[in-house]
């Protein structure tokens, strides 16, 4: 990895390429805690790549690469939420007949964990659980992200991991 | 297994993702990046934008435009005519330096009025120094075609080197549709790199070389070879004994194929001058160079671009001596109409601007100008949507009392940040620094408007904030109320 990003700190775009695929599945589940439209996640995943593409060479620690990376994209992804508000409908609402996702196929949507854990949860819910369940985010990284304090993304999590619990005792899973 | 791991475990498990999103990773940086610009970049070919050059003033524009002297400088400078009154304020002065082999650079007249100083230059140049600077040819040399022989090789290589990234990148899947379409990416991108590395040659030839005036050589520091061909692009004037960075143009006429007239512009504000209305510029380690100048009647394939200078073609020559001169604007200013205003105001959203002051004199009328943004966050630098927060530069349009347009030229002076905490950061005039910080800011810009002469007796002044669209295929205009000005 670290190999990869002093090469697209060079400029390679194959390699850096390459660095956002190797974390594709956690953008695109990241993208999905925000928006429900197909063609707004890759405008958001491209966009993304295009800013970070050019600011790579900024970055100083390489560790913090991916984190970094979400940080852009969770930006993207609220500007084209803003932007595209009736057009992405709500994460319980997904529905594989929208006309965003005509040419996609979920019918497997049913089995997807992801889905599954992340349903009923509102948008704060979903990324406090993700970022800090799927990314181990800390506390104080979430609340920099989401823009608001600590105490706030514990209450986020705790009613999150509450509803989720609610459904694993209803045998929902 | 607890509920947390449960968690975890659930939320890791791969989810379907569509192909289209895979296509749009592997196509990102190849779908919205404009293909050509950095590619003209990379082989050292030094452009300038003729656009960005008015709104950033670092480089001097040389155009020569007109032609028909006559003691008057006839040439359209920025989209305005500048003032046959030009004769009747020059001051005549006469101090002549010469370089070897018989070259001279005389400076002829002054002529200084609110916010423009024009120093008037006749250049005579030696058959050799003529040669030497390949006046009269195309930018174009044999040298080109041998380094278009390496870049092409480049290329070449690059693009084998891409095949194999590929290659490396799919080695574990089976998706090998996916690798194809990235290869097929890869090759659009060769095709064209080499299409236009070839077609630069021929761009060469359309251009013939000019000269230009470069001032101060020795305050110039920091990359050398690109401040070679920029020779105005930093301190480049001596006011009163001190080096200062102003916007400067150039324009030059050629009389003969040795003689040359060169109008060089130096705008000044009010701040550079600390109130005064005469002073004096020194100019010292000065240079001769050549310049690319499209030819009559060719269009560069590059909307916008304007070739400044190859490595292979540019040449300089040193000037001995220096000039030192007294302008005053007094003359100009006696025969002027200045105009303090303290109502005239239009707010727009976060925005409020003001029309500080109007100066009519015979050259030109010059408008001062303050604008204040309030609100402004570095995270929401991209918000155009609904309130300006990025203003990287503002459209005036000002027209006469019969709706008619007038021409007009607008220029960014002073551009000052007051951070919500309160500390305060000056940037260069029509720039955006993109590494700082700020929360609840508030910008203050200060501009000047040149508007042609003109005798109409009302003006309006509408002024708009382009906002690049988030797609980048236009601008989205934010415009304010028209400011109605009464001149008489």
């Amino acid at each position: 990895m670290e190999e990869l990003i002093l090469k697209a700190q060079k400029g390679d775009e194959d390699a850096f390429t390459s660095l956002v695929y190797e974390i594709r599945q956690d953008l695109y589940k990241i993208a999905r805690c925000r928006l429900s439209c197909e063609d707004d996640i890759e405008d958001a995943i491209q966009e993304t790549m295009i800013v970070a593409f050019k600011d790579i060479k900024k970055l100083k620690k390489l560790e913090a690469y991916k984190k970094w990376l979400i940080k852009i994209l969770v930006n993207k992804c609220n500007y084209i939420y803003k932007k595209n508000k009736n057009r992405n409908v709500s994460f319980d609402n997904i529905n594989p007949e929208s006309a965003c996702m005509e040419n996609e196929r979920y019918t497997e949507l049913e089995e997807m964990d992801f889905y599954r854990v992340l349903s009923g949860l509102t948008y704060d819910e979903r990324m406090a659980i993700t970022l800090f369940y799927l990314e181990e985010y800390s506390l104080k990284e979430i609340s920099k992200l989401l823009k608001t304090n600590e105490n706030t993304v514990k209450t986020k999590l705790k009613r999150g991991r509450n509803k989720i619990k609610q459904r694993y005792i209803e045998g929902g899973f | 297994m607890d509920k947390e791991e449960q968690i975890i475990m659930d939320l890791s498990k791969d989810i379907k993702i569509p192909y289209s999103y895979d296509v749009a990773i592997r196509t990102a940086l190849n779908k919205k990046r404009k293909p050509n610009i950095m590619l003209l970049i990379r082989n050292v070919i030094i452009w300038i934008v003729s656009a960005l050059s008015v709104l950033c003033g670092s480089f001097g524009v040389y155009a020569a435009t007109g032609g028909e002297i006559n003691g008057i400088p006839a040439f359209e400078w920025l989209g305005i005519n500048f003032s046959s009154s030009y004769v009747d304020y020059k001051q005549e002065v006469k101090e002549t330096t010469t370089t070897y082999n018989k070259t001279s650079v005389e400076l002829v007249g002054t002529l200084a009025s609110d916010y423009v100083t024009v120093l008037e230059f006749d250049v005579k140049l030696s058959e050799e120094d003529k040669q030497y600077l390949r006046l009269g040819e195309t930018v174009y040399t044999e040298q080109d075609d041998i380094d278009l022989e390496k870049s092409l090789k480049q290329i070449e290589e690059d693009y084998q080197r891409s095949l194999e990234n590929v290659d490396e990148m799919y080695s574990n899947t089976e998706d090998k549709d996916a690798a194809q379409q990235m290869k097929d990416d890869r090759k659009d991108q060769y095709v064209l790199q080499k299409k236009y590395a070839e077609e630069r040659i021929e761009e060469f030839k359309k251009y013939i070389n000019t000269i230009q005036l470069g001032f101060n050589k020795e305050s110039i520091d920091g990359e050398i070879d690109f401040f070679e061909n920029f020779p105005h692009s930093k301190d480049n004037i001596i006011l009163d004994g001190e080096e200062i960075w102003c916007r400067n143009y150039e324009n030059v006429v050629k009389v003969s194929d040795n003689e040359y007239k060169v109008y060089h512009v130096f705008l000044l504000t009010d701040d550079d001058l600390k109130g005064k209305t005469s002073y004096n510029i020194t100019l010292k380690n000065n240079i001769i160079a050549n310049n690319a100048q499209l030819k009559h009647g060719e269009d560069t394939q590059h909307e916008g671009f304007s070739l400044a200078n190859t490595p292979n073609n540019a040449r300089r020559i040193d000037i001995e001596g220096e000039f030192s001169v007294d302008v005053s604007k007094d003359k100009i200013l006696a025969d002027s109409n200045i105009i303090k205003l303290t109502d005239k105001k239009a707010s727009y959203k976060n925005v409020t601007q003001e029309i500080e002051e109007i100066s009519i004199n015979p050259i030109q009328t010059i408008i001062r100008t303050k604008t204040i943004i309030t609100g402004v966050a570095s995270n929401k630098r991209y918000d155009y949507e609904d309130e300006i927060q990025n203003p990287l530069w503002v459209e005036f349009n000002i027209t006469d009392e019969n709706g008619n347009e007038l021409k007009a030229s607008s220029f960014e002076t002073k551009k000052i940040l007051t951070k919500g905490d309160g500390t305060v950061e000056e940037w260069y005039p029509g720039d955006i620094d993109g590494m700082s910080k700020y929360s609840n800011g508030t910008f203050e810009l200060t501009e000047y408007i040149i508007v042609e002469n003109n005798n109409t007796n009302k003006m309006k002044i509408t002024t708009s904030f382009p906002a690049p669209s988030k797609e980048g295929n236009g601008e989205k205009y934010h415009t304010l109320a028209p400011i109605e000005i009464d001149l008489t």
